[in-house]
């Protein structure tokens, strides 16, 4: 009889084994053809392009909805829902051409009342929208005729255009809003290349292919499906195994997937700068010889290499190098130890120096402070590490640098440095107006230079590229050399798809575009 | 017993009024979320505006008033973040934790019995002293560095089950996905269970009534079964009990790593949020199962054992 039990016993193990092994996700031969499936790592919570929050949502949000403009892989403007545009001589009036015979996938029409609903109700304050300050400059938006819209500014601005290819200038359908009211925000309705299928919160967002767009012919997945998945290890693994066609691929995990031969993994310098601040109000870092000496100190090469896995760009400057108003002029701190004691000394600090160095928990943030302080302490700064969690790291700095414009560098507690991070998007603006203003609110190391400031109030009103270029080539010079960070290193965009999937190409701002992208099944492969 | 079990659910009240001050405080003590939402070029106003239209304006007390008493009425709020009522974004995880409980729990269940008593009716050979080595192993173990070593392992090295995800409900695919974070999750609390038992068997074993019931001449499964579990029951499901406790507080990470969709991961998003209504909806719940499932476990008590009576009861 215990024989027996045995040998049942022995069977369901088996059993259960066989089941259980037929659970891996197997998605069938109909589920593959012509659907995409691609895992991210962030938070998504609207698709209302006035409240939107985190960049994955625009990522996502771009599928959907669709603006006037939009930026290409090359960080070039190009026309989306406005074929043309045109701004008049004295840079107050904006006048756009809208595409004409384009539906929203609710069918009705996108026209010029539809844009200017949509900037209406960014700038209405009831609409508490997170992008309102993107249109401080705009006075009203008016309807010429069914396809012309002119905005008209309060100030002269030369850049508005650049403004209106963010996500949040991405226009929703008026009649949906109507319709869903806030709701809107898990309803999107647009004009873009696929349409809102199903969004179930932590699990998946479906699209399916919108066969009346302006570009149908380039668009050739029928189903598209964005998964959250926020732990790195548990995404890259379910690429390895086909549930995934796409993802994300973590800096951890970079090098991990480019031995891998089912991934293919691309990768492009990305438009953003992590950077340590000094509170420039109080000393040491008040002088710009001990702000120099810590930017000859750090060893940026093996930072990367050491706390980033390899993955990044050590930066000269505030703007990353593919941005098109880069200053390549621009002076470079080189790793020189000795310069910098040399520094240290002359600003009377020989005998060595405290300070606090502020940052968050991200894993790879604490390692890049522990880089910094070890980095630090051989030429005599002794830095004291204080770690905190994202939120509250974010809120410290409310104490010290208000949004009315008031600053208390010298407040107790204050930092002396910080880790910083800013994604600055494809404009030299995105990064220094806000950065390096001495009223910006993001700008936490209390910098403060007249010239810098003249810059940056008068750019808007350079009417031409060239002219504003210049303009930028002279503040990234000052700050440089006025050193109010130390300028670490630029991150890397890296997706990872399989070898089902054809003709992507990855964008420095992390969006992702199904233009052309194929995907093929294996026996087509054979 | 009605009676008692009314009083027991009267009871819950004053722990969940502790609760949710606790977390109140605890969460406003660290800032609020109006800047974080606002991005950072919004202005002071935009910021004001904001925290008016989320009440985050008015004094602590009054605030903690208000959601007081929008609670009595059931509601709880709505999400910072997505707009969507608290009832809806907690309600739509519900049902995935409470697969993964079960399952974590009918895991640790059925581990912690098997081997529990198997270790006990062969103590000192080869069996119970491995047992005894694995329990302390699984038991030091951290639930994530467990999960994503069995991922890799089990998901990777050899392909048997998906590394994350929720299954469809009732189909296969359900068992599948369940399989890895119901082991991580289930495996330390079946250690442990196994412990408890093995230690209560052997000494309901020394008993004189099972003397007694070997020297009548019942069988050895029948004096293990009927005589010696059912008494050596009573700490296995106090612990059991308190476990579903120790599960709900180990779904938070296990959630995360498995990218298991429940209110785990929604309550250690909505922290990195401040995301306050959320955060305290999640922690509630919590609560509320927790004295529920404690007050079950008292419940079960008086079937395992008739002379326990529940306080108050009538007869």
């Amino acid at each position: 009889m215990f024989h027996s039990a045995r040998i049942t016993f022995a069977g369901a193990l088996l059993a259960t084994a066989a089941l259980l092994s037929g659970c891996i996700e197997q998605r069938s031969k109909e589920e593959l053809k012509d659907s995409l499936i691609h895992g991210f790592d962030s938070f998504v919570h609207t698709f209302d392009p006035a409240r939107q929050i985190y960049a994955q949502e625009t990522i996502i949000m771009s599928v959907v909805l669709e603006g006037l403009a939009r930026w290409n892989h090359d960080l070039e403007l190009e026309p989306a829902l406005a074929t043309h545009w045109e701004l008049s001589d004295d840079g107050m009036q904006w006048r756009f051409f809208l595409r004409e015979g384009v539906t929203f996938h609710d069918g009705t029409p996108f026209n010029a009342d539809a844009v200017k609903w949509h900037f209406d109700r960014i700038m209405d304050p009831a609409t508490a929208s997170t992008r309102r300050t993107q249109l401080a400059e705009v006075d009203s938006v008016e309807v010429i005729n069914d396809y012309e819209v002119m905005f008209h500014m309060r100030i002269p601005n030369s850049i508005l255009v650049e403004r209106l290819a963010s996500a949040f200038a991405s226009i929703p359908s008026p009649a949906a809003y109507e319709r869903y009211g806030s709701a809107i925000s898990e309803n999107p309705v647009g004009t873009g290349p696929y349409m809102f299928d199903e969004w179930k919160p932590d699990v998946h967002i479906r699209f399916k292919r919108n066969p009346d767009h302006w570009m149908a012919d380039e668009y050739h997945l029928e189903r598209l499906e964005f998964r959250p998945i926020r732990e790195n290890t548990t995404r890259l693994i379910l690429l390895e195994q086909g549930a995934l066609d796409m993802a994300n691929v973590a800096v951890p995990h970079v090098q991990v997937a480019e031995r891998n031969p089912s991934i293919e993994l691309q990768t492009t310098p990305a438009l953003n700068i992590r950077y340590i601040g000094f509170n420039t109000g109080k000393p040491p870092f008040d002088d710009v010889r001990v702000r120099r000496a810590a930017n000859y100190a750090i060893n940026k090469e093996a930072m990367i290499k050491y706390s980033f896995f390899g993955v990044g760009e050590a930066a000269t400057g505030p703007l990353p190098s593919i941005l098109a108003d880069y200053n390549p002029d621009i002076y470079e701190y080189t790793y020189d130890p000795d310069r910098a004691r040399e520094l240290l000394e002359e600003a009377g600090y020989g005998d060595g120096v405290t300070v606090t160095l502020w940052t968050h928990e991200s894993g790879l943030y604490r390692l890049a402070a522990d880089a910094v302080a070890e980095d630090l302490r051989r030429i005599g700064i002794n830095v004291r590490v204080q770690l905190y969690d994202n939120a509250t790291f974010t809120s410290n700095f409310d104490e010290y640098v208000l949004r009315t414009g008031e600053r208390f560098p010298l407040r107790d507690g204050v930092y002396d440095m910080f880790l910083g991070g800013w994604v600055g998007g494809h404009t030299a603006h995105g990064f220094l107006d806000l950065l390096f203003h001495s009223e910006s609110f993001s700008n936490k190391t209390f910098y403060a230079n007249e010239e810098v400031d003249e810059l940056l109030d008068a750019y808007k009103e350079l009417l031409t590229p060239e002219e504003r270029r210049v303009a930028f080539h002279r503040i990234q010079e000052i700050v440089v050399e006025e050193a109010p960070w130390i300028f670490a290193f630029h991150g890397q965009e890296n997706i990872g798809y399989n070898s089902r999937v054809r003709g992507f190409r990855i964008d420095p701002a992390g969006r992702l575009f199904f233009e052309g992208v194929r995907v093929v099944d294996d026996e087509e492969e054979e | 017993m009605s009676t008692a079990v009314l009083r027991r659910l009267i009871d819950l009240i004053p722990t969940l009024i502790g609760v949710t001050l606790v977390t109140f405080v605890l969460m406003r003590a660290t800032g609020d979320p109006a800047s974080l939402m606002a991005g950072p070029e919004a202005t002071e106003e935009d910021v004001a505006q904001i925290r008016r239209d989320m009440g985050l304006d008015r004094a602590l007390p009054v605030q903690y008033g208000v959601y007081l008493w929008n609670l009595v009425r059931g509601d709880l709020g709505e999400s910072i973040t997505t707009g969507r009522p608290v009832v809806r974004e907690v309600g739509s995880r519900l049902g995935a934790s409470i697969e993964l409980t079960v399952f974590a729990m009918t895991f640790a269940l059925v581990t912690g019995l098997i081997v529990g008593v198997l270790s006990a009716v062969y103590p000192r050979t080869l069996l119970d002293n491995s047992v005894r080595f694995f329990v302390f192993v699984f038991l030091a173990m951290p639930s994530f560095w467990l999960g994503l070593e069995l991922i890799i392992l089990f998901s990777r090295t050899i392909p048997l089950f998906p590394p994350a995800g929720r299954g469809e409900p009732w189909t296969p695919s359900m068992f599948g996905h369940a399989t890895l974070p119901a082991v991580t999750l289930g495996v330390s609390i079946g250690a442990f269970l196994c412990r408890i038992l093995r230690s209560s068997m052997l000494q309901v074993l020394g008993q004189d009534y099972v003397r007694t019931a070997r020297a009548k001449g019942l069988g050895e499964g029948m004096v293990i079964m009927k005589h010696t579990l059912k008494n050596a029951m009573i700490p296995f499901v106090t612990v059991a009990g308190l476990a579903i406790g120790a599960l709900l507080g180990g779904s938070v990470i296990v959630e995360q790593v498995f990218n298991w969709p429940g209110i785990g991961k929604l309550l250690i998003d909505s922290i990195h949020e401040r995301n306050f209504p959320v955060t305290m909806g999640c922690v509630l719940v919590f609560a509320v199962v927790f004295v529920l499932v404690n007050l079950a476990v008292d419940l079960i008590y008086t079937l395992l054992d008739p002379r326990i009576r529940l306080e108050g009861a009538a007869d």
